[in-house]
């Protein structure tokens, strides 16, 4: 059931590879992924799956190949113009405003993709559509009756649910999570994976999902691709792949197997 | 930051401006208005620089520069172009533009690399400056600096009414330390001349650029500055050019400081290195908004209205002080030596950083 492989590709790496120093952490990746699709990630501790993440949102810069998001080259543009493009990111080590409010986190994304950052003279807590939008998101992960504390205040777990906030807050075409409910709790994580199975299947998007769980991703994964020392070694549906010899082996028990 | 409080500290700035409003009435003397008129000049100043350090968390030192950039301008427009309104708005405006531009220069070459390398080029800028100034002293007049005049309408020989308005002398109520000592009831004349008219000028530029400021940082754009300065690297990640935002706020500081230096000298009628320009003014500028409260505008009206004050009459307290202990504690009576106030300063510096680090506008915003 193979697609045709000259559709535009929602976002693609081609070769993708970055050296630090002589260790090579992310080698050759050459990926496409495909609008309404939703790929998991797999690979063992510094497999370099957060690498390949900061290669493509435009963390850090790629020592070699490119990447390209609906076709057009990427690779040389900085992060925020990238996500200013439609790229968006969750990180893996929480990442947030601590000063201000769960609030005013969410806000502060929804008012860079609305591009309105430049105005001076109006109130930002003026502006009720984006207030409104932000409130109807923190119910969404839960998190509207802290809407007004500082992030300082939030358990880990609040702070990862805020984390997955602001990248739906951008509504960007790329969603990359990086282990969104690690450090979750049991009845946190799978409502937080309700909202990432909800944008499955939608036109004009696509999923990465960084996952070390199995469950989640048989469950959620239309395909996997699994990086190995940061190469690509394998890439196909959830069940052939998670079968495949050359995964058993490289997990070698290590996390591979239903938690 | 519960409504109560930030109740109490809108409640200590109304308080402030309130007075600063009535101070030619209810302080009047020559030194009262002058003290009175370099608070509003310094609270625009250290607003604005509470905009870049407070705000969108960047250290400069190049603030003082921009600050003398517009008193200076005022003060060539002046000396070249004659006395008349138009003359001095030019050179406002000459002064602010200089400014904007070479903050956006600096901005340009440092912001991109790293805040820290942003700190040491306004180092290097200001002190060029500063040399320059002393050493082109056939424009600026050099170490001596430039006096010239100012509007007539702005002149303390403009006379408005015929008949003097009416203050009160708190120099004659009863245990009264401040005031000028010439005590002749309790009211007193105040004399509706230029002098006051410049000192309404002064007041009245500061409502407006401190309103101008507030609105600032609760804006769109304000939110963004502290969402940079809260974690440059998410507000990049979301989409926010964050270099541009840094120089802009540069930028719009400088520019305001510049307004601020240009309204100094018209309160003054002089300029100098030592008056404008100069380090130990950026250090009180510090001092200012560290004492206030970063982050916050009102915590520069606070911060610079005590510093102020504990300079202009810390050293008539600690006389006064030193008068009544001398006989019973000779020893306390020398640390009370009015010689000794900046010690005194410091010293009430540090219990201010020590008790409330978040500064005296967030003391009074956090509760307790
Ligand atoms: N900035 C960097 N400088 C040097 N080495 C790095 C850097 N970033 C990552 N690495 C190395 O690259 C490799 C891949 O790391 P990466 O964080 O991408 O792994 P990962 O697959 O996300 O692992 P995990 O499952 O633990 O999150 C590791 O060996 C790591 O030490
Ligand atoms: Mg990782």
């Amino acid at each position: 059931m193979r697609r045709d492989e000259t559709e535009t590709a929602l976002l693609e790496t081609r070769g993708l590879t970055v050296r630090f120093g002589g260790h090579v952490a992310v080698d050759g990746v050459s990926c496409r992924f495909r609008e309404g699709e939703l790929t998991a990630i797999v690979g063992p501790n510094g497999a370099g799956k957060t690498t390949y993440f900061n290669l493509v949102s435009g963390q850090i810069r790629a020592s070699a190949g490119r990447v390209l998001l609906e076709g057009r080259d990427v690779t040389r543009l900085s992060a925020s113009a990238r996500t200013r493009r439609g790229m968006g990111r969750a990180f893996q080590l929480t990442n947030l405003f601590p000063g201000l409010s769960v609030l005013e986190n969410v806000r502060l994304a929804m008012q860079a993709r609305e591009g309105r950052g430049f105005r001076m003279f109006s109130r930002a807590m003026g502006d009720w559509e984006l207030l409104d939008e932000a409130e109807r998101l923190l119910q969404q992960v839960r998190l509207l009756s802290l809407a007004e504390m500082p992030v300082t205040a939030l358990s880990h777990g609040d702070q990862r649910k805020l984390e997955v906030a602001l990248l739906m807050a951008l509504e960007p075409r790329v969603f990359m999570f990086d282990e969104p409910t690690a450090g979750m709790s049991a009845d946190e994580a799978p409502h937080v994976l309700d909202l990432v199975a909800g944008l499955k299947g939608q036109p004009g998007r696509t999923v990465l999902l960084v996952e070390h769980k199995m469950d989640v991703i048989r469950e959620l994964a239309d395909r996997i691709i699994v990086l190995h020392n940061g190469v690509l070694l394998a890439d196909g549906p959830p069940d052939e792949v998670m079968d495949s010899e050359i995964v058993q082996e490289v997990y070698m028990g290590q996390a591979l197997t239903d938690v | 930051m519960t409504a109560r409080r930030s109740w109490l500290l809108a409640a200590v700035v109304a308080a402030i401006l309130a007075a600063l409003a009535a101070a030619p009435f209810l302080f009047p003397g020559v030194r009262a208005m002058d003290t009175a008129a370099r608070i509003c000049v310094f609270i625009v100043l250290a607003a604005s620089y509470d905009l870049l350090l407070g705000y969108a968390g960047i250290v400069s030192f190049a603030h003082v520069m921009f600050f003398g950039m517009g008193a200076y301008g005022v003060a060539l427009a002046s000396t070249h172009l004659g006395r008349e309104a138009p003359g001095l708005v030019l050179g406002a405006g000459a002064g602010m533009a200089v400014a904007v531009v070479l903050a956006a220069l600096i901005g340009l070459f440092s912001l991109r690399v790293r805040a820290i390398f942003f700190a040491m080029i306004t180092l290097a800028v200001a002190s060029a400056v500063a040399v320059l100034v002393s050493q082109l002293s056939g424009l600026t007049g050099g170490e001596d600096g430039l006096s010239f005049q100012i509007p007539r309408a702005l002149s303390p020989a403009a006379k408005y009414l015929s008949e003097p308005l009416t203050g009160i002398d708190p120099a004659a109520l009863p245990g009264a330390i401040f005031g000028g000592g010439e005590t002749g009831g309790l009211f007193t004349e105040v004399k509706a001349n230029g002098k006051l008219a410049a000192y309404y000028l002064v007041f009245a530029s500061m409502l407006v650029l401190l309103a101008l400021m507030r609105r600032l940082t609760v804006s769109p754009f304000g939110s963004v500055l502290m969402a940079i300065r809260e974690n440059e690297f998410r507000a990049e990640a979301i989409g926010y050019r964050v270099v541009r935002y840094r120089i802009a706020v540069t930028c719009i500081s400088a520019g305001i400081a510049a307004l601020a230096g240009a309204l100094y000298a018209v309160w003054l009628r002089y300029v100098g290195p030592d008056t404008v320009l100069g380090f130990p003014i950026m250090v009180d500028l510090l001092l200012m908004v560290v004492i206030g409260g970063m982050g916050t505008i009102w915590g520069a009206v606070i911060g610079v209205t005590l510093f102020m004050l504990a300079r202009g009459y810390l050293q008539d307290l600690m006389a006064a002080a030193q008068g009544a202990v001398a006989a019973d504690l000779p020893a306390l009576a020398v640390f009370l030596e009015p010689d000794r106030w900046l010690m005194w300063l410091g010293i009430l510096f540090i219990l201010s950083v020590y008790f409330f680090p978040s500064g005296i506008a967030g003391r009074l915003k956090a509760g307790r």
